[in-house]
């Protein structure tokens, strides 16, 4: 153990006053800072808890710092002619190797502790709102996840030292074994091996990862990283012990230690596939683990009655599986907290539990599926179904999955207790509208329309050219971004359905005269020829958000969110429409509309006249100046209605048609999905209000364009500066020296 | 006393050693020479541990090279011909890690240091980045390696080659008093100066030892074909 020591602060102390390495570590945390902020960026909105995002940042170029620190460890040993000296010392090839490996390893997780700095350090001073909750041992296993891998890639590169004499083919090398090699093995079986496109939606190094930064852990994976690590240092030890066998007479010296190692590998895989078929895991204690949105909590607090039985019919080895798991987990202690319905959760793996598998599918119930149960009643949701709304990279089915996922087994839930449905929306076509029925990831609306079934509402669609009137089934009529004008025909018929206290839905497209803009100015609201925009409530600078909302049953419960505006049209009420609760009371007339505005922008904002030329600039002569009306609800009736067996007309107006887009709704975090689900059921008479489905840990870093933009260059610019410095510190120290 | 039993070495197909054997008593000090490409420096690098022969093996105070390969090493100091030091390091942080890593007691380092840097007269440099040295001071250093640990057998490879006339001077002086404790073995060129320090020759020849008494033997064991390039 004494010459593993001393080799490993040989190399430590070798490795810290190189300035190569300092450059090499400066790189890793410049990188790996800027793929944090990215990361942070795009995890805005969603689940993926920080220390994920953290650890995700560091994967991709560990390997790469792993390769530069164990480059020269042993080749430049053999290149300069200090092997000799080595082997002539009474040292252990063995001892050497591991001394090696772990000095390199050391300075690995000293380069990963300065880049802890960022989510500890500088994430409090540019998103304190974020970093409120974030505290060190949160990002302790994704540090130890690292740290594992690492290991693994440490090993790798002092073999690949070990096998050379130039210190930049032995980094080439490393970096074949660590990057290059896994990512095609699995690429290739990604395309032509069907059973593992089942089992694997992503390289498993980045499912390790995740698993472990969220406290999922697997015996096998950690077995993984241990063997192969020790194999790797076991083919480097025999490969330098192998140099003393320099001669003719030695082949068979050299053919048995391939052997050796080749049998080391091959009994790791056998070893490997032995404990991965137990699937044995065990999960962390993590604090501030999942926390469910306010809506889920609403619907298991007013959901009475039985427990609700949960079967979770999917198989141990489904990509879905570890979420699902997390989810259901999530949902039965948020259901224990709010005293509400009882929540028990059940796994039934189609591979081991024979028995309960064989009596689902006998009650047809296909694996891959949750199985919702209170009494008698039964929902069933596909598990394909909870993951529908979320784009397909990296993450989608790991965690930002769970932000549908959650809402999702809560209708289902409360699909329980609430029989029947609600109502039928007629979707107008033959005017370029966005289809309910188009699953495009960015222009289609299925994810909305899907919400809208999964909360008791059928879908229908309308020509209103070929339909004389609106059905009498019609709860609300629904024109979601009509980009042609409405003919005068179908115009009358809208008009007749409205007045006839009919309920409708606008999403209106930027050009005013486009869908029904001619009739919503008969009836209070009309849509100015300017885009609004904000230059500090914005993402990228052509969004708008909106967290103004006004105080009325389709935004109350939205208190407190974000609602996501991408070139919104201004509304602004005609003469006809009185502007708020009080003019409605004093001009209590059955015939006038009253006029509230849902979502405004901030002081800042303006309606851009030219939205296509850029920079964008404000001219108060002709262009409105903030806060400004993106979003309207009109009510005509609404006081007579209190007295007698009236149907006031109800009629929302949202500036953007592309507000409820597959796209929109999967970008960040904003509640345009909850904004709508309650815009239709106020529409449709219904006192069924949403609250938020925010979760609780949803990433919200509360940064504009010009703090994320600072923060980008701090974390990738300032740690890399710090090591640079003491680098060259480092250095003039050693040049007084020499 | 060290015993070379029946050495054989080859690159390739080409035989570079052929049944060697020989032995070096204690207080020894004996020279290696030989033409280029004679295999001066194989045989000091299987002497040393850094290379196994093909056949035979060595014997250092009844301990088997190949059967106790730890145990054989504590016993000897190599110095090769590359002279190759750690890099970055200052002389004294160099041979404190070499001492460490060769097994000397933690108390015992401090004072071998010192007495190795005295020795090759190294004490004014012990501040200096041994890697940035000249190669003749380079070679003082591994010298001091080599001794650090007092040991049994020292083997030397073109120790002289490099140094200028004082530097050869002194590692005379060193030698002497290393030969107190340690039988050396100390390959090169230069005939002369070896001849003031050997106390006998080993000649390798075609992958052959013969063994000679003076420079002058030497000088005739070549005469015939390589015989300047011996002498140089």
């Amino acid at each position: 153990m004494r010459t593993v020591r001393v080799v490993m602060l040989r190399t430590f102390g070798a490795l810290m006053g190189s300035m190569s390495t300092a450059i090499a570590v400066a790189v890793f945390l410049g990188v790996s800072g800027g793929l944090f902020a990215r990361a942070l960026l795009g995890g805005e909105g969603g689940l993926t808890p920080v220390a994920v995002l953290w650890a995700l940042g560091a994967a991709p170029t560990l390997p790469v710092l792993a390769a530069v620190l164990t480059m020269r460890l042993v080749a430049d040993d053999r290149a300069s002619g200090r092997a000799d000296l080595l082997f002539s010392a009474p040292v252990r090839p063995r001892d050497v190797v591991l001394g090696k490996f772990l000095g390199a390893w050391l300075h690995a997780a000293l380069a990963l502790a300065v880049y802890l700095a960022l989510p500890l350090a500088l994430l409090p001073a540019c998103a304190p709102a974020l970093a409120e909750h974030l505290t060190w041992d949160l990002f302790l296993p994704a540090y130890a996840a690292l740290l594992m891998q690492a290991a693994l890639w440490c090993a790798c590169g002092i073999f690949a030292s070990a096998c050379c004499r130039s210190a930049a083919v032995a980094a080439i090398i490393s970096l074949m074994l660590t990057v290059v090699l896994p990512t095609a093995a699995y690429q290739s079986a990604f395309i032509w091996g069907r059973a593992f496109r089942v089992h694997f939606t992503e390289l498993p190094f980045t499912a390790h990862l995740v698993d472990l930064s969220t406290g999922l852990l697997q015996l096998s994976t950690l077995f993984l990283y241990f063997a192969l690590a020790v194999c790797a240092l076991f083919a480097a030890s025999k490969t330098l012990a192998l140099l003393q066998f320099g001669g003719r007479g030695w082949l068979g010296v050299r053919f048995s230690t391939a052997c050796a190692v080749f049998l080391a590998f091959a009994f790791t895989a056998c070893a490997f596939l032995f404990v991965d078929r137990f699937s044995i895991s065990a999960e962390l204690p993590m604090r501030g683990g999942y926390s469910a949105s306010d809506r889920t909590r609403q619907i298991l607090a007013e959901t009475s009655g039985e427990p609700v039985y949960v079967t979770c019919f999917l198989s141990q080895r489904a990509p879905a599986y570890r979420v699902v798991r997390r989810l259901l987990r999530g949902l039965e202690t948020t259901a224990r907290g709010v005293a509400g319905v009882q929540l028990e959760v059940a796994n039934v793996d189609p591979r081991w539990d024979l028995g309960a598998a064989g009596r689902l599918v006998k009650a047809g119930v296909p694996e891959g599926t949750l199985v919702f149960r209170q009494g008698r009643r039964k929902v069933t949701v596909p598990v394909d179904d909870l993951f529908a709304g979320v784009t397909n990279d990296t993450l989608a089915v790991t965690t930002e999955g769970l932000f549908e996922a959650e809402s999702a087994c809560a209708t289902a839930v409360q699909r329980l207790s609430v029989a029947g449905r609600r109502g039928t929306l007629y979707w107008t076509t033959g005017h370029g509208e966005s289809s309910a029925a188009s699953y495009d990831a960015i222009y289609g609306m299925s994810d909305m329309a899907r919400e809208f079934r999964q909360n008791g509402y059928r879908i229908k669609t309308i020509d209103l050219a070929q339909t004389a009137t609106v059905p009498e089934d019609c709860a609300v009529l629904v024109i979601a971004g009509a980009r042609e004008p409405f003919s005068r025909t179908e115009t009358q018929r809208v008009e007749g359905y409205l007045r006839g206290g009919g309920r409708l839905l606008v999403l209106t497209a930027s050009s005013p005269n486009a869908g029904v803009g001619s009739l919503l100015s008969d009836w209070g609201v009309r849509q100015l020829p300017c885009t609004a925009v904000s230059p500090s409530s914005t993402f990228n600078g052509a969004d708008v958000l909106v967290t103004d909302l006004g105080d009325h049953a389709v935004t109350r419960p939205l208190a407190g969110c974000t609602l996501l505006f991408e070139g919104a049209a201004v509304l602004q009420p005609t003469a006809a429409a009185a502007t708020n609760a009080v003019d409605a009371t004093q001009s209590a007339a059955v015939d006038r509309t009253e006029f509230m505005a849902l979502a405004r922008t901030d002081a800042k904002s303006w309606g851009e006249s030219e939205p296509a030329v850029r920079p964008w600039a404000f001219d108060p002569t002709t262009e409105p100046k903030g806060p400004l009306v993106l979003a309207a609800a009109l009510e005509r009736g609404g006081g007579a209605a209190k007295d007698l067996a009236f149907r006031p007309t109800r009629i929302v107006v949202v500036g953007d048609a592309t507000f409820a887009l597959n796209g929109a709704l999967a970008r960040r975090a904003n509640a345009n999905r909850d904004f709508l689900l309650n815009a239709v059921a106020w529409l449709a008479g219904l006192d069924a209000f949403s609250d938020s489905r925010m979760p609780g840990n949803v990433v919200a870093t509360g940064m504009d364009r010009s703090r994320w933009i600072r923060f980008g260059v701090l974390a990738a610019g300032g740690p890399a500066a710090c090591v640079l410095l003491l680098g060259l510190l480092a250095a003039f120290r050693r040049r007084r020296r020499s | 006393m060290l015993e070379v039993k029946h050495i054989s070495f080859s690159w390739g197909r080409s035989p570079l050693l052929e049944d060697v054997s020989f032995t070096v008593t204690p207080g020894e000090t004996v020279a290696l020479v030989g033409a280029n490409g004679a295999g001066k420096t194989t045989l000091l690098r299987i002497l040393a541990g850094a290379c196994l022969p093909s056949a035979g093996t060595v014997v250092a105070d009844a301990v088997d090279m190949l059967l106790s390969p730890l145990r054989y090493r504590r016993l000897l100091g190599y110095l090769p011909e590359s002279a190759a030091v750690e890099p970055g390091m200052t002389v004294k942080d160099y041979l404190k890690y070499r001492a460490n890593l060769k097994g000397e007691v933690q108390k015992k380092i401090r004072h071998r240091v010192l007495e190795a840097m005295e020795l090759c007269g190294l004490s004014a440099r012990a501040n200096t980045r041994a890697d940035c040295l000249s190669q003749g001071l380079r070679k003082r250093v591994a010298l001091a390696e080599a001794i650090l640990l007092r040991p049994r057998f020292l083997f030397l490879d073109d120790l002289l080659a490099g140094l200028d006339a004082e530097m050869r001077l002194s590692v005379g002086r060193i030698l002497k008093s290393v030969s107190s404790f340690a039988a050396t073995i100390i390959s090169g060129h230069e005939l002369d100066e070896l001849e003031s320090i050997a106390t006998k020759f080993l000649v390798l020849k075609g992958g052959r030892l013969q063994i000679a008494n003076t420079a002058d033997d030497v000088r005739n064991l070549f005469a015939g074909k390589a015989g300047e390039e011996v002498v140089a």
